[in-house]
């Protein structure tokens, strides 16, 4: 099996000078392709953090992170920005799609972003619309959609740039059962279909169960890791 | 690059109300200054053009030492030959020969000191047009000897009328007191009052036989067609009259000069006190645009748009924005002007007396060259430009993870 991620003695301390709190505590993790990951636990046991660490958004204070063998916490700047464009997908609790374009505009962003040529372009976008059933809404902006719209948008804008891994944070916290259904749907036949790799933060008992390997998080520290075996994911 | 520009034109619409207020203030701001500015070049303009039309000419030329003390015996000999030479050159439109003196004037009820001009009336009309500025009485008459025109306010301070009777007296050639009286023929008003405390006129064989003179002259005032060929004239005549001294109306009347400059200079700092102001303005509405949108750039940033590409977007923005108001702010000044130019904003009712004091019309024609609209855009650009690198250094420093968790 092909490494996604491999993490060590990750640790990162928020007031180390005063009242030292861990968000995330000599976390070692190792994650593979193809994995569909469900990261749980209370508020405030360092799921975002883990997250952001593992995405390049935040640096460890102790410990390494390696991206399909590269060490992403010596990188800084426009490249570890450039690394993130080419390598990661990210999923937002609250969709954070740009307002101001429209969902091909928004998927498309990334691959403008990547450089990649028109007719490419236009051809994975309609692609990728399709495949999160929204080609009728290809024109609306965000504002014109509902939640689980905006988010198959993001899970659309994500997958747009062909990542290694797609990290969701809460994808389905601002959903309705119906659209969270249909959104890990998506999720989950991408995983089995194209071999795509997700990391989930959740609270939600439907990502959960649909999840084959399930890590709890207490206090910033791993406190169980359950592979799960599913017959079909979706 | 189009992508940026295309984000950053329709985040400017996301709030219309705060970028039209920052339009409208760009526009207002603009629109005052490149008024302003006409007012001033208008005025500059105009004074320059009463100065050459009514005071000095575009060109003089004196004996070199004439203008050191005005002594009579420094004269411009051989005038006939040197009429023809000006009448031959097809640059000037007219030229008046004068003799001139620092004299007294004297009345029975009091006296002032003038400056007498010797003048052949045609020539001095053609060149000054001091008949049209006859308010009171006639131009000189061809058949009446030692007429004299003054001017309204040394009239006034003399209480002088038509008619009355006057003395010149002045120093002659040998160095003796002249004295010869002369009846006021007509009272004129210049656009400056200054002059029209000091300066009479008298035909020139008058002032000539006073002063012991024939046919020689001190001053040839030369008008040109236009100012455009003043300093090729100048050399040409510098050349072919080495003897004497030609100087141009900048040289005779520095202070006009000095107060264009002047107007210019303030002109300048009062579009840079406007842009400094917008560019407060400016700052603080995309500073305000930026903690808005801090979590999307957080997004962006963290999606893998590179730091150059946020700050391009934010310049891109702020640049456009800038930009919407001044097209229509400058197109609004054009528009103003160019109707005021028509018709002149008469200022007479409140400060007429101050600005005929100081030489400049009571009404004002705004104009502003075609070069100053381009300076004023590119100003504003720059404004714009450097305005945005503030806000845009700010949205490249935000943290991503910080943001998303807002």
């Amino acid at each position: 099996m092909e490494t996604i991620i491999d993490a060590h003695n990750v640790s990162r301390v928020y007031n180390p000078d005063t009242v030292p709190i861990y968000a995330v505590n000599n976390v070692h993790l190792h994650l593979e392709k193809g994995e569909f990951t469900a990261l749980v636990g209370p508020s405030g046991s360092g799921k975002t953090t883990l997250l952001n660490i593992l995405g390049g958004l935040d640096k460890p204070d102790t410990g390494q992170v390696f991206v399909s063998g590269i060490d992403i916490t010596s990188l800084s700047g426009n490249r570890l920005i450039d690394f993130r464009l080419h390598n990661i997908g990210f999923i937002f609790q609250s969709f954070n799609l740009i307002p101001v374009l429209t969902a091909r505009e928004n998927i498309e962003f990334i691959l403008l972003l990547q450089n990649v040529g028109k007719m490419e372009r236009n051809e994975r976008v309609n692609q990728l619309l399709q495949e999160v059933g929204l080609s009728d809404k290809a024109d609306s902006r965000p504002a014109e959609l509902s939640g689980g719209q905006q988010q198959r948008v993001a899970v659309a804008r994500a997958l747009a740039s062909k990542p290694r891994f797609i990290l969701a944070d809460e994808p389905t916290a601002n959903l309705d059962s119906k659209s969270a259904a249909k959104l890990l749907n998506i999720m989950a036949k991408l995983n089995r279909e194209e071999d795509m790799t997700f990391i989930f933060s959740t609270h939600d008992q439907r990502v959960i169960e649909r999840a084959r390997r399930v890590i709890t998080l207490v206090d910033g520290k791993i406190e169980s890791d359950t592979a799960r075996v599913h017959t079909e994911n979706g | 690059m189009k992508m940026i520009l295309f984000m950053a034109w329709r985040n400017i619409w996301r709030n219309p109300v705060r970028s039209l207020l920052i339009m409208s203030s760009v526009i207002i701001g603009l629109w005052a200054g490149a008024f302003i500015n006409a007012l001033y070049f208008g005025m500059s303009e105009d004074r320059v053009r009463m100065a050459i039309e009514n005071e000095v000419s575009h060109l003089q030329i004196h004996h070199p030492e004439f203008r050191q003390d005005y002594k009579p015996q420094f004269t411009i000999s051989n005038n006939q030959k040197l009429k023809q030479k000006l009448d031959s050159m097809k640059a000037i439109k007219a030229a008046s020969f004068r003799s001139a003196a620092q004299a007294m004037l004297s009345t029975a009820s009091g006296s002032a000191g003038v400056m007498v001009y010797g003048i052949d009336p045609a020539a001095e009309h053609a060149t000054t047009r001091l008949a049209a500025k006859i308010i009171e009485g006639n131009y000189f008459s061809p058949e009446k000897r030692n007429q004299i025109i003054i001017g309204h306010k040394l009239a006034s301070r003399l209480k002088l009328k038509l008619r009355s009777r006057i003395v010149i007296s002045c120093i002659d050639t040998a160095g003796n007191i002249s004295a010869s009286a002369f009846k006021i023929a007509g009272i004129y008003r210049s656009s400056n009052s200054a002059l029209d405390k000091i300066n009479v006129y008298v035909k020139r064989e008058s002032l000539n036989q006073m002063l012991g003179l024939h046919q020689e002259a001190h001053e040839i005032a030369i008008l040109l067609h236009t100012n455009k060929t003043l300093e090729k004239t100048k050399q040409s005549l510098r050349q072919q009259l080495p003897m004497y001294r030609t100087e141009s109306w900048k040289e005779i009347s520095p202070e006009t000069e000095l107060i264009i400059s002047t107007m210019t200079q303030f002109s300048f700092i009062i579009i840079i006190i406007i842009l400094l102001a917008l560019s407060f303005g400016i700052v603080n509405t995309m500073l305000m645009a930026i903690l808005e949108r801090s979590r999307e750039i957080g997004m962006m940033l963290a999606l893998g748009m590179n730091k150059s590409k946020i700050f391009l977007l934010i310049l891109f923005e702020t640049f456009l924005l800038v930009m919407s108001g001044c097209i229509p702010g400058l197109l609004a000044a054009w528009l103003s002007i160019a109707y005021f130019t028509k018709t002149g904003i008469d200022i007479s009712a409140f400060a007429g007396r101050a600005m005929s004091s100081f030489g400049f019309s009571t009404v004002m024609y705004p104009t502003l060259p075609p070069i100053m609209y381009i300076q004023m855009a590119l100003m504003v650009a720059c404004c714009a430009l450097i305005s945005a690198i503030f806000p845009s250094l700010r949205a490249i420093r935000l943290n991503p993870a910080e943001t998303l968790k807002r």
